[in-house]
């Protein structure tokens, strides 16, 4: 994990390019990027977290050099860069790794307004960066639009300056850790790392911040000012999204994030078992149709003409056999009833279990026999206040009936008579 | 791929399947009624009769009173479409409750048994057991 790597030379081409590319709201940047990253313990971002970690340590070196005055006088607080700069270098300390208190990042921010200012120590004292050659009037504009990729340009890559690890992990570790990361693994783990492109130089933070920020404890004093509308925003607007997808799933369980989206996946799957079903179905039945049609045609050819039957290739029969097996399988919950049906081929395997409270074998088995499904077994029982129904049946040939059908009609059936019937007391049998 | 845009990807993606699924099923469902219904059904169950008679099955009903309000209740039937359906409204007229059942089918013969919960267990005595032959066989038969 290397972004920033201390360096012996300094290449002032490369930083010309970064200014081009940082553009910084000068005005309002600079005022709050440096309360960001003096409230290093109450930092907030989210899509752009990386990218604004990394713009800020910029933007704060930015106003750091901005304040040439001020550094001379708190010079003491301020990491030392490089040699080369022209910068008053003396009297850097190095601090420790831990966040700057509240009251330091308090007075700094104070301080900042009026141009005096203690920088936290912190943060700055990661940075052993060469200082750009940043004149002290320019102004820096950076944009990041909301939800762009995390894409910061390095300007020292092509130096290849020698890494140091262990500063940037602290310096990462140190960052804010008030991000809304994904909290499962599966999220973060496909797109960790932080790699460089040996192209461009262009460096991806992905999750690597994330995870490093995850190990510590969250700190969530405050957000920024600067970003707190939009983060609200795009937290309801992510909330409103889980919710949507939690009312397209049939049978919802739990409200939490990780069952939303475990319930979608079954019901994507299951879906997707239905359609390939339902194509099965309809590419045997317009086979049927067309098979019949042409033997009514046929019919009709040869009693009008009795001696030519050579319009029809004999081999079309044959053409329409669907070799694959058709399979499905689903459920559906209700508040007191739970259906399976599975479907291989024309066997149809059907569980119900119903709390105990009418018996609803009769209207299943009227279901069954409009869905002209033949019983061949069937096994019952009580189990404490439910009763469990397995059915084994076979489709009368000819009938296209399929899994969701059945199993929707079913539970319909059920839920009706659940209904319908008058509350009984526990134990009336 | 962040998390909005995966999940605003699987609202589309689901919605997408399940208009699929629809229009599928509409299809199917045109395509059922302007075929032509299977004649079938009368072959199997000729062919059900003679299976019957062939291993030697034959129609029984037996009764067995175990305790209480409990029966045991076997019965076995010639195999006909809707069988079933009949073997359970009758019970369902006499007010028996099933509380474990189980239905097998082999050649062309049903049977069921059944352990059965009712109120007036009493009154409906091994005698009777022709009775409720009867009655599941005219149900049958005002159906057929």
């Amino acid at each position: 994990m290397k972004v920033y790597e201390e360096s012996g030379c300094f290449d002032p081409h490369s930083i010309t390019d970064c200014q081009d590319l940082m553009g910084l709201p000068a005005a309002t940047n600079c005022h709050n990027s440096s309360e960001d990253n003096l409230n290093l313990s109450s930092y907030n971002h989210h899509h752009h977290e990386d990218v604004s970690a990394t713009m800020d340590m910029e933007t704060h070196q930015h106003y750091l050099l901005d304040n040439t005055t001020t550094y001379n006088t708190n010079a003491h607080l301020i990491p030392y860069l490089t040699q080369e700069l022209s910068y008053d270098q003396s009297n850097w300390e190095t601090f420790n790794m831990v966040h700057s208190s509240s009251a330091a990042a308090e007075s700094a921010a104070a301080a900042s307004g009026g141009g005096g200012y203690t920088p936290t120590p912190d943060l700055l004292s990661l940075f052993h960066l060469p200082r750009c050659s940043f004149l002290p009037n320019s102004s820096i504009s950076f944009e990041t639009a909301p939800g762009s990729p995390p894409v910061v340009y390095d300007p020292l890559f092509h130096l290849n300056l020698p890494p140091q690890p262990a500063v940037f992990r602290e310096l990462l570790q140190s960052l804010p850790h008030d991000y809304t990361v994904p909290a499962d693994d599966k999220d973060a783990a496909g797109v960790g790392g932080l790699y460089h492109d040996g192209d461009n130089g262009i460096i991806e933070f992905t999750r690597d911040i994330s995870r490093a920020g995850r190990t510590k404890n969250r700190d969530k004093a405050g957000k920024t000012t600067k970003h707190f509308a939009t983060e609200r925003e795009r937290r309801v607007h992510l909330n409103d999204k889980y919710q949507a997808l939690r009312t397209m799933v049939p049978s919802p369980t739990k409200n939490d994030r990780a069952s939303i989206v475990g319930d979608a996946i079954d019901y994507i799957k299951e879906l997707i078992r239905t359609v390939h079903e339902l194509k099965i179905l309809v590419d045997k039945k317009r086979c049927g149709q067309d098979r019949s049609k042409r033997l009514k045609v046929e019919d009709a050819a040869s009693a009008a003409d009795a001696g030519d039957v050579d319009c029809k290739p004999l081999g079309d029969p044959d053409r329409c056999y669907n070799t694959s097996l058709r399979s499905s399988w689903l459920q559906r919950k209700s508040k007191d009833s739970e259906v399976d049906v599975r479907i291989i081929d024309d066997e149809v395997t059907i569980k119900l279990v119903q709390r105990k409270k009418i018996n609803c074998l009769l209207f299943v088995s009227r279901l069954l026999d409009e869905l002209q499904l033949d019983l061949h077994h069937v096994a019952g029982g009580n189990i404490g206040d439910y009763y469990s129904f397995l059915f084994n049946t076979k489709i009368y040939e000819g009938s296209s009936v399929y899994a969701s059908a059945i199993a929707n009609k079913l539970i319909d059936v059920v839920d009706r008579q659940y209904a319908a019937a008058p509350p009984t007391s526990n134990n009336s049998l | 791929m962040n998390k909005a845009t995966i999940i605003e990807d699987a609202i589309t993606y689901i919605q997408e399947l399940q208009k699929t699924s629809d229009d599928l099923s509409e299809e199917l469902r045109e395509m059922e009624a302007s075929s032509e219904g299977g004649g079938k059904q009368m072959e199997m169950e000729g062919d059900a009769a003679d299976e019957m008679e062939k291993c030697g099955i034959k129609e029984e009903i037996k009764v067995t009173y175990i305790d209480g309000n409990t029966l045991l209740i076997k019965i076995v039937l010639q195999k006909k479409r809707g069988c079933f359906t009949k073997l359970i409204e009758t019970m369902d007229y006499l007010g028996f409750e099933l509380s474990e059942t189980s239905v097998t089918t082999f050649k062309g013969a049903m049977l069921f048994s059944s352990c059965v919960h009712g109120k007036f267990v009493d009154a409906l005595m091994i005698e009777q057991t022709e009775l409720l032959l009867d009655m599941i066989r005219s149900k049958e038969g005002n159906t057929c």
